[in-house]
């Protein structure tokens, strides 16, 4: 009979303050605004013009992050890049072929970088959120800028993108 | 007495489920993973630079020059290829040095060999003077068919005077 009582009491409070947020934490939504909805996709690179000649293949990609923060707690949102774009043979694209920066946040968040800077192998801080955590949303843009002449073949890597009470 | 008792079960047991649920909750991390992708197609090209100006090889006018003289045109052939296989590049030439009006120069008059160009890969397969006729294979590239160049050196002999007149030979470069 307790247990009964300490069960219906306990998802009573529960449902109480999930709806209040208390006990939700932060989600974010990541939205590939081109090139795929669930692959960010740079779609084909050609670095060889039609007579022969090296050219730069540059193309650019966008992403929207959408966060949502039921706990009003500030918090980051960080992107992670393991390994760099690797094709079906393991050759690794060169270092700063893809770059990257922040813009458009509706609130008072610290975006970074705003200006093209290469993604690096790691983590990094791509938003800190104001002091009360205000829900925000920003776009990442990406720039894959490729100058030799690849192996043939598909590259891949993966980006992760979390967020965290700070 | 026994009430009381039931009563503070009650509140610390809703209360540690009330503080785990709290510390799960902020213990999470939302992460979302995502694959970036692109391809790269399979290319396969042959350029050819003439080293010492123009598109061709020509010769220019070689009455200027003196019984006996050697005239040197340089050409630069170069390889894209990402496929991963080997190649060759053949060089075949129609026929002599021929004029409108049908007179030939002799075909041993113009020789040509390979040179490498900066940190060439491949296997030159003609390295000494060679008469400029035919079909040759000049160049094999490395096992895994990296991109490529090379230098082809020809070379004019001139043995005497020629009849006037624009003598003309077409070559024809093919990866294979």
């Amino acid at each position: 009979m307790i247990i009964i009582r300490i069960f219906v009491i306990s998802i009573w409070i529960l449902a109480f303050l999930n709806h209040g947020g208390y006990l939700r934490a932060q989600q974010l939504e990541v939205n590939i605004l081109e090139g795929g909805t669930d692959t960010l996709d740079f779609g084909n690179i050609r670095t060889v013009d039609q007579d022969g000649n090296p050219k730069v293949a540059s193309v650019t990609r966008r992403v929207l992050i959408k966060v949502d923060n039921p706990t009003a707690n500030r918090y980051q949102v960080i992107q992670r890049l393991d390994n760099p774009f690797l094709s079906p043979k393991g050759e690794a694209l060169a270092a700063g072929a893809l770059k990257f920066y922040v813009d458009g946040a509706q609130k008072q968040g610290i975006m970074g970088p705003t200006s093209l800077e290469p993604v690096a192998i790691g983590d990094r801080i791509i938003y800190t959120s104001d002091n009360s955590g205000s829900a925000d949303q920003f776009f990442i843009n990406y720039l894959l800028e490729v100058k030799d002449v690849l192996s043939k073949g598909r590259y891949q890597t993966n980006i992760a993108y979390s967020i965290t009470e700070r | 007495m026994f009430k009381n008792m039931q009563t503070k079960k009650i509140i610390f047991s809703v209360a540690v489920i009330l503080f785990l649920s709290r510390a799960m909750a902020l213990a999470q991390t939302f992460t979302k993973n995502i694959t970036a992708t692109f391809s790269v197609d399979p290319v396969t090209s042959i350029s050819v630079t003439a080293l010492d100006g123009g598109t061709g090889v020509d010769f220019g006018n070689i009455s200027s020059y003196e019984k006996g003289s050697t005239i040197t045109r340089n050409l630069e052939v170069s390889v894209v290829s990402n496929t991963g296989n080997p190649y060759k590049v053949t060089q075949k030439i129609e026929g002599s040095f021929t004029d409108d009006q049908g007179n030939s120069l002799p075909p041993d008059i113009c020789t040509f060999h390979l040179l490498p160009s900066g940190n060439t890969k491949g296997r030159l397969e003609v390295v000494s003077p060679t008469v400029v006729s035919g079909e040759n294979v000049l160049f094999t590239s490395t096992e895994d068919g990296a991109s490529d160049k090379f230098i082809i050196v020809y070379e004019l002999k001139l043995p005497g005077l020629f009849k006037a007149g624009n003598y003309l030979t077409s070559i024809t470069f093919t990866l294979s």
